[in-house]
């Protein structure tokens, strides 16, 4: 499946579709990676283009900052490929220029200020505009000349992402970058991310376990789950492939009926029936309908639930 | 706006950021060079005068050009001291430049920047260059414009400072490299400094441990002459040594273990996980070859340390297997950074110790057949014997009768040594005549000997020998140049105050205007020495020093002492004069006549680990002692004058040695102030005690 092909953040944002001038791809093939043994992560085929917003869900040591640090270049591959328009990732300085990756433990130089990494910044990425950093500094309240080892988390995280969005990249990697953040800042840097992102198709991975705010800011998701991406696509097409099924039987229904649905969930009192399946509205209703329900309605899942159901599904926390 | 405007480049940001580094090294150096220097140039101003005056004598001159060309630095710090501060601001250099590889976070930051990782390294490189090299070789060039401003050009060697300088800077860049492959290597900087200590001298350690081990196995296994070798190719000390000695050590080992090292941190810079920082080993790949060298390292040390304390062979084994295992255990912690007994990969200090087994099994053995070396005659160019190691004193025989003399003599002693190291195979030996058998191919062998105990078997070809080595010595007296040259009298075969008491004078040991004619003069003697007169007490010992004419550096200096004998007259009565007699009559058995000095002979016997004397007889007279050593053969060894074997040994006592000898012993009691005691004195095992159990009178 093409994530891109869907229109999702098209549909999210009424904007219409991306500028034509989109066209960074990022393709990661078979990719594996193991620590001292362990492995993190096994075969992640991914394909990514500009001008969306890509969220990363998982459970805890699923691989998701593993899989960030990967595509920035930081570490490298056991197996299998990171390319970016086609370019290996990996030790590769011309490419690893256009991305920007945001570690969830912000790293700054030992006693520097703003400025001061402004400058480091700009000694390696010459797109670097340091006006632009003073303005963003400006609007979230950031001092320029103090130091940011001074700084509370929540600020040092705001530095991090002022930083990275006056280097102007093509990829903006942010490993659970909101957290930490209040309402109000968070809110602001979703809306200047999402603006960038649209405005010079840059393309953003975000990763956490906000499947609230993954649900309001992506148009595209995957679930990491033990090392495996389990499911990827638009973010509409992940909801909507489980379906949640209300309804009321005329007579009893047998145990061995509702197991032929192989449901992902399901709930019973008396008639009523609340049946969680994998699978598309025009194939299951009819199903139902055949059973001749006293009423049937589909009930709305969340991208939260699904998440759930998926790793349910996959025996995580049972 | 301002930081736009800054055309910055990562390299000109990074000297920006490590600029502290460059103050730091500027004022270190700064203290040891131009400063150091400027003290010296103060106390050069009394010279400068005398020079002025045509006082300074060439002596006085050649003192003061080393002193402002090299010694200044070593004042303020020894030289142990200086080069291991040199080293350490390299090796600090490096702490300092990547210390972002020891951070995770760090590391990944900078991981993520785009450059390759060769270019990040070479980055710091350029930054260690300009902000620590840099500034010590701008205080080494000042000090030199310092000497020549204060008008003490004429005293200074440019080129021996430019020596040391350069082995100053060099010893600077060897810490670098050290702490940069250990920073590359390392993931703390702990696990680097330890790392750096290995590095730099757990090689020679392991090899000087295994050649102390086959020493005691291999009786004529040369243990210095192939240690002065591996310190030779010791990067280590082969830059401490240039540094030392400017322009006579070769620096190459240095150079080249400062280019393995920058090589192997670009390599370890190159694979290096910015995950694995904080881990004691940053590259996991090494954990076993860095386990099985600790586990050697720790073998070895533990079975020295053992054998030092018990000389026995049988510590010697579970010492290997103790050592190996327990420095295993260390490292796994070490490696785990946990205090918990880890087991994890047991089978490599399994291999290293069981190898070291082998080895020492191997060396018992002799499976190499390295004490059966038996050269032929006809392969031999020359055979060079070189008591104690010393090189001054060594003899070349040539000729085939003197190469055939020397191989006799080998032959002999080769065949009891063996014959000792069947009775006991981990004893080593005392040996003491080393011995280089110069190939006709252009190669040599060394190996070491000791004269057999039944020397008159061997009279021959030791006659030959004597004969070989006068007239090879006094062809080849040191040619040293007159000018500098001068000779001394270094030792008296009698304490000078004994001497001044018997004949009532004493010499004045120097004889600087006489070196020429004192070098005729041992010519002659020389030549004309034989194996009876070599077998003389020798009376004195001469000495010869000045400039080397073999050496290209006008510092380096010969020292070539001679032990003269009686039968040497031409040197003796050139140095004493009409006392030459006197002297002679003294040491071939005169000084019996002294009241303060007794002679017996007597007989020992090995009781045990202990000696014991079994008959014990004070000579009559002087003329009984004059015979007494003219008729025994006299050994080589450290008592030089007297006859190795214990069952006839003659012993000679002072009153004033033995009273100083009896404040700090107090089972020593003589009475050898009573003829008839001295007489009648019992075998010492009747003595109930000590051989010195008898009562010795008060001095005065």
């Amino acid at each position: 499946m093409n994530p891109v092909e869907s229109a999702g953040f098209t549909e999210r944002t009424g904007r219409g579709d991306p500028p034509e001038r989109i066209k960074t791809m990022l393709q990661t093939t078979g990719v594996d990676k193991s620590f001292g043994g362990r492995k993190v992560l096994s075969g992640i085929d991914l394909r990514l283009e500009g001008g969306h917003i890509f969220g990363l869900l998982g459970t805890n040591g699923a691989g998701k900052s593993t899989l960030l640090r990967m595509i920035a270049g930081i570490l490298a591959a056991d197996r299998g490929s990171i390319e970016l328009e086609g370019r290996p990732v990996f030790e590769n300085p011309e490419v690893k220029s256009r991305i920007c990756y945001l570690s969830d433990d912000p790293a700054f130089l030992h006693a520097a200020s703003i400025r001061e990494m402004g400058d480091f910044q700009k000694a390696w990425y010459p797109e670097h505009d340091a006006e632009r950093l003073e303005e963003l500094c400006g609007r979230f309240n950031l001092p320029m000349d103090e130091k940011i080892s001074g700084f509370s988390k929540g600020t040092q995280k705001r530095v991090q992402v002022c930083l990275a969005l006056a280097r102007r990249p093509e990829v903006l990697l942010c490993d659970e970058t909101f957290d930490g953040l209040d309402p109000v800042m968070r809110e602001a840097f979703r809306k200047t991310i999402s603006e960038e992102t649209w405005d010079r198709g840059m393309m953003t991975v975000l990763a956490g376990h906000n499947q609230q705010e993954m649900e309001d800011i992506c148009d595209q998701v995957g679930f990491l789950h033990e090392g495996r991406l389990l499911t990827v696509g638009d973010i509409d097409t992940v909801v909507h492939g489980i379906l949640r099924v209300q309804f009321a039987a005329r007579e009893p229904i047998s145990d061995e009926a509702v197991a032929a649905f192989r449901p992902l969930r399901l709930q019973r009192q008396g008639r009523l029936c609340v049946l969680t399946v994998r699978g598309e509205e025009e194939e299951i209703l009819p199903r139902i309908q055949a059973m001749n329900p006293e009423f049937i309605e589909t009930l709305p899942l969340s991208l939260e639930e699904v998440f759930i159901l998926e790793m349910e599904e996959q025996g995580y926390a049972k | 706006m301002r930081n736009n405007r800054r055309a910055a480049s990562p390299f000109r940001w990074m000297l920006r950021r490590y600029i502290f580094l460059m103050i730091a090294v500027l004022a270190i150096t700064f203290a040891v060079f131009p400063m150091q220097g400027m003290i010296r140039i103060l106390n050069a101003q009394p010279v400068l005068r005398q020079e002025a005056s045509g006082l300074v004598d060439s002596a006085a001159r050649q003192y003061m050009a080393l002193e402002l060309s090299r010694d200044f630095v070593y004042s303020p710090l020894n030289l142990e001291m200086l080069c291991g501060l040199f080293a350490a601001m390299g090796f600090l250099a490096a702490m300092v430049l990547f210390r972002h590889l020891f951070s995770r976070k760090q590391g990944m930051m900078y991981a993520a920047l785009p450059m390759k990782r060769e270019r990040d390294f070479g980055l710091r490189m350029g930054v260690f260059a300009v902000c620590s090299l840099l500034p010590m070789a701008l205080c080494m060039a000042v000090y030199p414009v310092m000497i020549h401003a204060n008008g003490l050009g004429g005293f200074f060697r440019l080129p021996l400072y430019l020596e040391m300088a350069g082995a100053a800077l060099l010893i600077h860049v060897y810490g670098f490299a050290l702490g940069a492959l250990c920073a590359c290597v390392a993931g703390t900087v702990w696990s680097a400094g330890l790392g750096a200590i290995l590095l730099a001298g757990s090689a020679e350690a392991v090899l000087y441990g295994w050649l102390w081990i086959g020493n005691h196995y291999l009786n004529t296994l040369q243990r210095d002459t192939i240690r002065r070798a591996m310190l030779r190719f010791s990067p280590a000390y082969s830059l401490y040594k240039a540094f030392y000695r400017p322009g006579t050590w070769s620096v190459l080992p240095g150079v080249l273990a400062i280019g393995l090292f920058l090589g192997l941190a670009v390599w370890a810079r190159k694979r290096v996980k910015p995950e694995n920082a904080g881990h004691t080993l940053n590259l996991k790949g090494l954990e076993p070859a860095l386990l099985g060298w600790l586990s050697i390292l720790g073998g070895t040390a533990a079975a020295m340390v053992l054998t030092l304390y018990w000389d026995r062979e049988i510590i010697l084994y579970p010492g290997v297997i103790l050592g190996a295992a327990g420095m295993f255990l260390l490292a796994r912690m070490l490696l785990d950074q946990r205090i918990r007994l880890s087991l994890r990969g047991w089978k490599i200090p399994a291999a290293a110790a069981a190898g070291l087994l082998l080895l020492c099994l191997g060396l018992r053995a002799d499976v190499f057949g390295y004490n059966r070396y038996a050269p032929r005659a006809e392969d031999l160019k020359s055979v060079r014997i070189m008591p104690y190691l010393v090189k001054s004193e060594e003899m070349t025989f040539d000729t085939p009768e003197g190469i055939e003399a020397c191989l006799q003599w080998v032959a002999q002693s080769r065949q009891e040594m063996e014959e000792e190291r069947k009775e006991k195979p981990y004893q080593g030996t005392e040996a003491a005549m080393v011995v280089f058998f110069d190939g006709k191919d252009g190669g040599f062998v060394t190996r070491q000997y000791h004269f057999p105990k039944e020397r008159q078997a061997l009279i021959p070809a030791m006659r030959v020998m004597t004969a070989e080595w006068g007239r090879y010595q006094s062809e080849h007296l040191p040619r040293l140049p007159q000018a500098s040259a001068y000779s001394f009298i270094s030792d008296y075969s009698i304490p000078a105050g004994e001497f001044r008491e018997l004949f009532g004078f004493q010499r004045d040991t120097r004889f600087h205007p006489r070196a020429a004619e004192l070098r005729e003069a041992l010519k002659k003697d020389l030549a004309a020495r034989t194996l009876e007169s070599m077998q003389e007490p020798t009376v004195l010992q001469v000495s010869l020093e000045g400039q080397d004419p073999d050496s290209d550096s006008p510092d380096a200096y010969r020292y070539v002492p001679y032990d003269i004998k009686p039968a040497d007259r031409h040197t003796l009565e050139l140095l004493l004069g009409g006392d030459a007699d006197k002297w002679i009559d003294y040491v071939r058995g005169g000084f019996a006549r002294c009241d303060q000095v007794r002679v017996f002979r007597c007989a020992w016997e090995q009781d045990g680990e202990d000696w014991k004397a079994v008959s014990w007889r004070p000579a009559e007279s002087g003329e009984e002692v004059r015979e007494w050593i003219a008729g025994v053969s006299l050994s080589n060894d450290e008592i030089s004058r007297w006859p190795t074997d214990p069952a006839d040994r003659i012993q000679i006592y002072s009153l004033y040695q033995l009273r100083e000898r009896m404040e700090w012993d107090e089972e020593l009691v003589l009475d050898l102030e009573d003829p008839e005691t001295l007489r009648n004195l019992p075998g010492i095992e009747n003595a109930g005690g000590p051989a010195y159990a008898m009562r010795i009178p008060e001095a005065g």
